[in-house]
């Protein structure tokens, strides 16, 4: 849902809320909407990218060193 | 009589010892003091814990027989296993909370009187009166609840337990960031949502603030291990601080259990690891680890924005995943509302699930082919209310734990009905 048709909707107030501002994306957030799917793409890589950076520099290759090691001896 | 009895068993008692011993590692506490301290911390989760659930009645038989026992999704047959009775009622569950007090001293005598035994297998029945009453009470799946678990097992049954604790510190902080992959945080939608927003900071700062700490928690985390010691020292500092803040919102109970962890590992006492353990020794440990990075992607797996339908939100870390807002209803067939419920609370998580159970477990069982209307609003980080419920026979519908619920509408499926006004972080 875009944000001008989330601004058309009705606005209620529950449990206390009422008399509250209505909910709403800043301007700043506003600017930044259109990539944030582009942007989240982006952290699932990083996420991803680190995890197996991690697995393979500080697990997978000392296995194969010392797999290989015990090989040469 | 006592000399006799001590050289019939002395040396089956002393054999059993050492094999107890071995299997679970208990050198490892007798020669690092971090680890000790670790037990400590372990304890003072126990504490924090115990405190809040004794004479709670989510876990009692009256909470049963008026159906505000929730059970876990995955165990929803858990009615059975309640026999607790506590104040008003009668004294059960506090008395067994009171023995687990005893128990809570008993091992910290233990730990800081070098009977390393003695301690370890005061904390396995610390830890087992920990599983039993989890499993039978679905409310005690906070967070904190999480970790204190996750530290205990790793305390008393993995080799490595030094590398391991200070492991599950960072991974926790990694894996937190995979429910923060979200609109919440990368627009910091969750606090500006909020009429008070964050706590010190103003609002134009929020989005970069919740940006910071996905970048701290995903990458700079992992330099809490680091030999630079500038790079160590900064990272440990900011998480020190972040967690001492994060208490301005949620209390002192999660920065209780996770900071000492944090402190121990990664304060003066720090010493960097020249080598990850990768031998046979260490396989439980990564088994582990692996079983925590299963339960963080589990939701991802169910179709649908899980912060709004709660499918599988509950199985990994869940940490401000979402602001919410919800209104609940719940009507006979005559259309006379039986249950009503509005919250505006951004932590209380709206979970269908337990409407459903609850009601199911009281007017459908007690009124065998009645049929009750089930709808239900929810918005997320101030975003439409979604009609995410609209059911004519709630005691019909069945919940399915690990797949997506026909029944539990997706933001795409649902009908937007209406703007929320900012809510409060109650």
């Amino acid at each position: 849902m875009s944000p001008e048709e989330f601004e058309k909707l009705p606005i209620i107030g529950i449990a206390g809320t009422q008399g509250n501002e209505p909910t709403g994306y800043t301007e700043l957030q506003k600017m930044l909407l259109p990539y944030i799917d582009t942007y989240h793409s982006f952290l699932w890589l990083c996420f991803f990218g680190t995890l197996f950076y991690l697995i393979f520099k500080f697990l997978i290759l000392p296995i194969a060193q010392d797999s290989k090691k015990k090989e040469e001896k | 009589m006592i000399s006799a009895l001590s050289e019939r068993f002395g040396p089956r008692l002393s054999k059993l010892k050492d094999a107890y011993w071995r299997m679970f590692s208990i050198k490892e506490i007798e020669n690092d003091v971090a680890v000790r301290l670790f037990g400590g911390a372990v304890l003072i989760g126990f504490l924090v814990s115990f405190k809040n659930w004794e004479g709670n009645w989510g876990t009692t038989i009256m909470a049963k027989l008026n159906g505000s026992a929730l059970c876990w999704p995955t165990f929803q047959s858990c009615y059975n296993w309640i026999f607790m009775d506590a104040r008003p009622e009668g004294y059960t569950q506090n008395t067994i909370f009171m023995l687990m007090l005893g128990v809570i001293f008993l091992a910290a005598y233990a730990l800081l009187s070098k009977k390393y035994t003695l301690a370890h297998v005061s904390i396995f029945i610390l830890f087992l009166w920990k599983l039993y009453v989890t499993s039978i009470s679905y409310r005690y799946s906070a967070n904190y609840d999480y970790y204190q678990t996750s530290f205990t097992i790793i305390f008393l049954f993995l080799p490595h337990k030094r590398f391991f604790g200070s492991l599950a510190v960072v991974t926790f902080y990694f894996l937190s960031t995979a429910t923060k992959i979200h609109e919440t945080w990368t627009l910091g939608t969750y606090f500006t949502s909020m009429k008070t927003g964050l706590p010190i900071f103003p609002k134009w700062a929020t989005l970069f603030l919740t940006n910071l700490v996905i970048f701290m928690e995903m990458i700079a985390a992992w330099f809490l291990f680091s030999k630079n010691k500038f790079l160590q020292r900064t990272v440990f500092f900011f998480f020190a601080v972040f967690h001492l803040y994060s208490g301005t919102l949620v209390g002192y109970h999660y920065p209780t259990i996770v900071t000492p962890s944090l402190l121990i590992f990664f304060g003066p006492l720090f010493k960097p690891f020249d080598t990850v353990p990768n031998g046979i020794k260490s396989f439980p440990g990564w088994c582990f680890f692996l079983f925590l990075f299963s339960m963080q992607m589990l939701s991802h797996t169910i179709p649908g924005d899980e912060k709004l339908t709660l499918e599988g939100n509950f199985y990994g870390l869940y940490m401000f995943e979402a602001n919410h807002q919800c209104s609940v209803r719940i009507a006979d067939e005559n259309d006379n509302a039986i249950f009503r419920y509005d919250s505006a609370s951004a932590r209380d998580r709206c979970d269908p699930y337990r409407y459903w159970f609850r009601i199911k477990h009281t007017y459908c069982e007690q009124n065998k082919g009645a049929k009750y209307s089930f709808k239900m609003t929810h918005s997320i980080n101030g975003g439409p209310f979604y009609m995410i419920v609209n059911e004519p026979d709630l005691c019909a519908l069945e919940y399915k734990p690990f797949s997506k619920n026909d029944w539990i509408k997706t933001e795409k499926e649902a009908q937007p009905m209406a703007r929320p006004r900012q809510n409060y972080y109650r």
